[in-house]
């Protein structure tokens, strides 16, 4: 029925190193905290070696503080690989990942209608209203931090159990909310409400790492979007905003990675003979 | 089939890696809590007001303390100092140092915190965290009453019910104690 | 203009294209602040913040 051009398998790298970043910044040697994890890690959580970008941002604004390493962090890896981040060594996003095994092949919300919510979730909660009211917001909805943060802190220490309220049992329902929706829909923290994804996001047009569709190949058959772990059809916005730079679509022969420091094939300088 | 199989090699990898790298995990993490140290003697420590005074557990006559382990950046730490400011205009006369140990900000930060605020009592400037391993903080807020023979006396991790009145009933008791 | 130095341009000009210099920049203006906000005392602060947990942004509270 369908025209697949892609028919190589799955390479397990990926998972790997997805599982092997999840495992180094979550090692248990708090050695590292002073440094910020391109990904988003609660250091919260029990075994965090690493700060978590997003909550170290937030206190930055909340001591009224320019966030200056934090900002270079994010250029730095935004610059280079724009949100490889989010597709590489996000372990929330491998937890994602891992749930739309489990799920039916075929997801809900096969668009990115919603992708604004995370620049919401970003500009308004985490940057505005965090500076604004003086404490973390974004930490106190986050699931990724009532994942890794929040269950085993109360498992680890019975003295916290007592002071459990409202607002943690309201993390726990969106956490198993998202955990439900992650099987049903592909990423859906990362594409609608992750604002670290937000960050990222904007460097996938100007990072030194881009994608590239060879438009007379490609047969428009739809197989990156299905190996896509954010639903995007890779041959409508190779350098979309949605993309997280897994390189899952690169296993079909018209979509490939360039580095921008090489030439760009497409420009028409390039007829000149050199 | 291949995918179930697949799925479960990576579920048994991420299994695999979990309990590997517990023991590990369990060491680094040194499960301790400043709660262990109720009915204890305190350890001694020796600490610097950010106006330069010098407060010290062995400091004669026997003083009652009560700290205050915060930084700015938390939400439900900004219900301590009102109580504090409280115990201190009522107590600091009989011999009742209270104390707010700032375990994350600069000594001008958290000055112009308190002044925003209107808290005359004690604040230390513990960014090294001499203070704050001493007595095992993981959290904040984090109170901890000692009595004038450096007994601690109660710990609070976090803010329970009727934290206040249990606050100032102790103090209360303590500062009767000789 | 020479053919030659017609040529030399160009050839920088597929070389680097305008994208390219921005995003360069980008990256070595990213390294500049990390290592910029060592010298302030970034990473102080950022150690110091997560070293303990708080509570309440934990939702415990």
């Amino acid at each position: 029925m369908i025209a697949m051009a892609i028919t190589k398998r799955a390479s397990a790298r990926r998972t790997v190193i997805q599982a092997a970043s999840a495992a180094i910044v979550n090692s248990g040697l708090p050695a590292l905290k002073a440094c910020p994890f391109p990904g988003l890690n609660c250091y919260a959580c029990p075994l965090a070696s690493m700060a978590c970008p997003m909550g170290s941002l937030q206190n930055f604004l909340v001591l009224r503080r320019v966030p200056i390493a934090l900002v270079g962090l994010f250029a730095a890896v935004g610059g280079v690989v724009g949100r490889a981040v989010c597709g590489w060594a996000c372990p929330f996003g491998f937890i994602q990942d891992l749930l739309a095994r489990i799920g039916p092949r075929r997801k809900l919300l096969p668009t990115q209608k919603g992708s604004w919510m995370r620049y919401a979730m970003l500009i308004l909660v985490a940057l505005i209203a965090t500076y604004a009211v003086g404490a973390p917001l974004f930490c106190k909805i986050c699931p990724a931090g009532a994942l890794e943060a929040g269950i085993p802190q109360v498992i680890l220490r019975p003295g916290l159990r007592s002071l459990i309220g409202v607002l943690f049992w309201a993390k726990i329902v969106s956490l198993v909310l998202l955990v439900a929706a992650a099987i049903l829909i592909k990423r859906p923290f990362c594409r609608f409400l992750c604002p670290l994804g937000a960050v990222y996001s904007p460097f996938n047009k100007v990072s030194l790492m881009r994608l590239e569709v060879d438009d007379t190949t490609c047969t428009r058959c739809d197989g990156c979007k299905r190996v896509c772990p954010v639903d995007l059809a890779v041959y409508e916005h190779p350098n979309s905003d949605s993309c997280i730079r897994c390189l899952e679509c690169t296993r079909c022969p018209s979509v490939s990675v360039t580095w921008a420091h090489r030439s760009a094939p497409t420009s028409p300088v390039r007829t000149v003979e050199h | 089939m291949t995918r179930f199989a697949k799925l479960t090699g990576v579920v048994l990898l991420a299994l695999l890696l979990a309990v590997a790298g517990a023991p590990i995990g369990q060491s680094a993490m040194k499960i301790s809590t400043p709660e262990a140290l109720i009915g204890r003697n305190s350890p001694i420590f020796n600490m610097k007001t950010v106006d330069g005074k010098q407060y010290g557990l062995r400091d004669e006559p026997g003083y009652v303390y009560v700290l205050e382990f915060w930084t700015i950046s938390c939400a439900s730490c900004k219900a301590v100092p009102p109580v504090f400011q409280q115990i201190h205009t009522e107590y600091a006369a009989k011999g009742v140092r209270a104390v707010g140990v700032n375990i994350a900000d600069t000594p001008a930060a958290i000055k112009r915190n308190v002044q925003t605020g209107g808290y005359t009592f004690d604040q230390v400037a513990d960014q090294s965290g001499t203070v704050t391993n001493l007595f095992k903080i993981y959290a904040t807020p984090t109170i901890i009453v000692i009595d004038r023979k450096g007994v601690v006396r109660d710990v609070m991790i976090g803010l329970g019910v009727n934290w206040s009145t249990r606050l100032t009933n102790l103090v209360a008791t303590l500062v009767a104690e000789q | 203009m020479g053919n030659a130095r017609l040529n030399r341009i160009t050839r920088n000009m597929t070389r680097v294209p305008a994208g390219t210099r921005l995003s360069w920049i980008l990256v070595a203006l990213g390294i500049a602040l990390l290592i910029a906000g060592g010298f302030v005392g970034d990473y102080g602060v950022i150690l110091a913040n997560a070293r303990t947990i708080c509570l309440s942004c934990m939702g415990i509270q």
